[in-house]
């Protein structure tokens, strides 16, 4: 009996796993939104985030073949947790107008995010965090099957205050769209006591992007992580003094679909105790609004010689 | 004892008061939203071949899955596997009916032997990268941006199945950020 059994489980597996047509793709996914922080939301609103912010959940299906494609609204892990947020009470806060897609080519899925938080007193002053989960379904049958997924984090404070209901904001013109990019930059061996033109030495300078139909008003700042909502990379110490990063506009206006370049400067004191380390530096770009400030993050990592 | 009673009661007021005074002080704040991170982004090559399995054998895939940051960030990667209707997972021996799939990022082809049930076992759970969960001689644990990993997988087959249907596993490759 156990010899028939194996005999038919070996012709299965033979025919699963060695017969089956095996032409090795590529596929992937991507989105704009890897991690957004929400400050100072009321308790007993519900938010748009399209509406308030500009702001969806969109994935590219960056497959060269048809995908269907699933987003799922999770609690996040105790280790994927940042900047001292708790876990979301109740996932049933964050729903998606749209979770599931068939996506050609290039195709993309657009979500509206709507966060309804209750309105309940415990709530007022907590951080939390929530997951959302877009990933690939399997789009063949018989055999290993690798599909791809992108967890999003939304990180949201709840204001201390309530506010009268008829005070909130649930909606403006803000947006939160617009580029700074890029959204790393690397330097090596930067010199103490010298003044370091980052486009002179790697050819990078920021570029800023309004992909809106008006004219908006953007400021960069340089900050320190710990004052910034970004997390401290290994190996990297934060910035010792903010301004030690600068640009050569720290003010400006963009028209509509405008952009504009910024240069970046780097100047280290020549000091024994910078000597040999590493450094990182938050660069901000925010668009100042009357209800709603939006901002946009970079990254800059400075090894020093 | 009069007086301590008053000055206890003034404590009191004066304390009250403060609180008072800093709640009244307090004023809704108005909304910030920041995207701090703009561009998450992976790909990953499948599926995989195994050659010839046999019950109760274990098998390393002939080929790895290239995995690729495509992003502009750096990215963690999770892993986890959804089961075939007739076979459960499980990060042991597999019994009947049951399977085992491990993965471990590795440049070359890793030996069946280096693979650990503790550290390189998958479960329908996504599980985040570390060091050494899932780690060869590379990990899926900060991906710098454009760099890519080779994943390999070992599948360890049932001890016996009475499953007659074609079965279909998939392994789930997601990236966050950080």
């Amino acid at each position: 009996m156990k010899i028939t059994r194996n005999v038919i489980f070996i012709c299965f597996i033979l025919m699963l796993l060695i017969n089956m047509p095996f032409k090795v793709k590529a596929g992937g996914l991507s989105t704009q939104l890897g991690e957004v922080v929400i400050e100072n939301l009321q308790i007993g609103q519900t938010y748009n985030l399209k509406k308030l912010i500009n702001l969806q959940l969109i994935v590219t299906n960056a497959s060269d073949y048809a995908v269907e494609l699933k987003m799922e609204v999770l609690s996040p892990d105790k280790s994927e947790l940042r900047q001292g947020a708790e876990p979301i009470p109740d996932t049933a806060w964050v729903k998606l107008s749209q979770n599931f897609f068939k996506l050609g080519p290039n195709g993309k899925a657009i979500s509206d995010i709507i966060l309804s938080v209750p309105d309940n007193n415990r709530y007022l002053g907590k951080k939390y965090q929530v997951t959302i989960w877009s990933h690939t379904l399997p789009g063949g049958s018989g055999g290993m099957f690798v599909a791809c997924g992108l967890k999003s984090r939304i990180i949201l404070t709840l204001d201390k205050v309530r506010k009268a209901k008829s005070e909130a904001i649930t909606s403006s013109d803000a947006r939160i769209d617009f580029k700074l990019r890029p959204e790393q930059i690397f330097l090596e061996k930067v010199e103490l006591g010298r003044v370091y033109d980052v486009e002179k030495n790697t050819g990078i300078v920021l570029k800023v992007t309004n992909p809106s139909e008006r004219e908006q008003v953007f400021k960069l700042q340089s900050l320190k992580v710990r004052n910034s909502m970004a997390t401290l990379v290994e190996e990297y110490q934060d910035a010792p003094d903010t301004s030690y990063l600068k640009f050569s506009e720290n003010r400006f206006v963009l028209p509509p679909k405008g952009a504009k370049t910024i240069k970046i400067y780097l100047n280290f004191p020549q000091k024994k105790e910078y000597s040999g380390k590493k450094y990182m530096f938050i660069i901000h770009a925010l668009a100042e609004g009357e209800k709603v400030t939006t901002g946009v993050y970079s990254r800059l990592y400075a090894s020093i010689k | 004892m009069k007086t301590k009673f008053f000055i206890i009661i003034c404590c009191i007021l004066l304390l009250l008061s403060i609180d008072l005074s800093s709640a009244l002080a307090a004023n809704p704040a108005n909304i910030n939203a920041t995207v701090t991170i703009q561009n998450l982004s992976v790909n990953a090559t499948g599926p995989m071949g195994f050659g010839t399995v046999v019950v109760g054998s274990a098998t390393v895939s002939s080929a790895a899955s290239t995995v690729t940051n495509d992003g502009n960030v750096t990215e963690t990667y999770s892993l986890n596997l959804t089961n075939p209707g007739g076979w459960t997972a499980v990060q042991a021996t597999p019994a009947d009916e049951q399977y085992c799939l491990s993965a471990r990022f590795n440049t070359t082809q890793p030996a069946s032997g280096t693979f650990t049930y503790a550290d390189h076992a998958l479960s329908t759970t996504s599980t985040a990268c570390s060091a050494t969960e899932f780690a060869g001689d590379q990990t899926g644990l900060s991906v710098p941006a454009t760099q890519t990993r080779s994943l390999w997988l070992k599948f360890e087959a049932p001890s016996s199945t009475t499953v007659t249907t074609q079965q279909t596993i998939v392994v789930t490759i997601t990236a966050s950020a950080g």
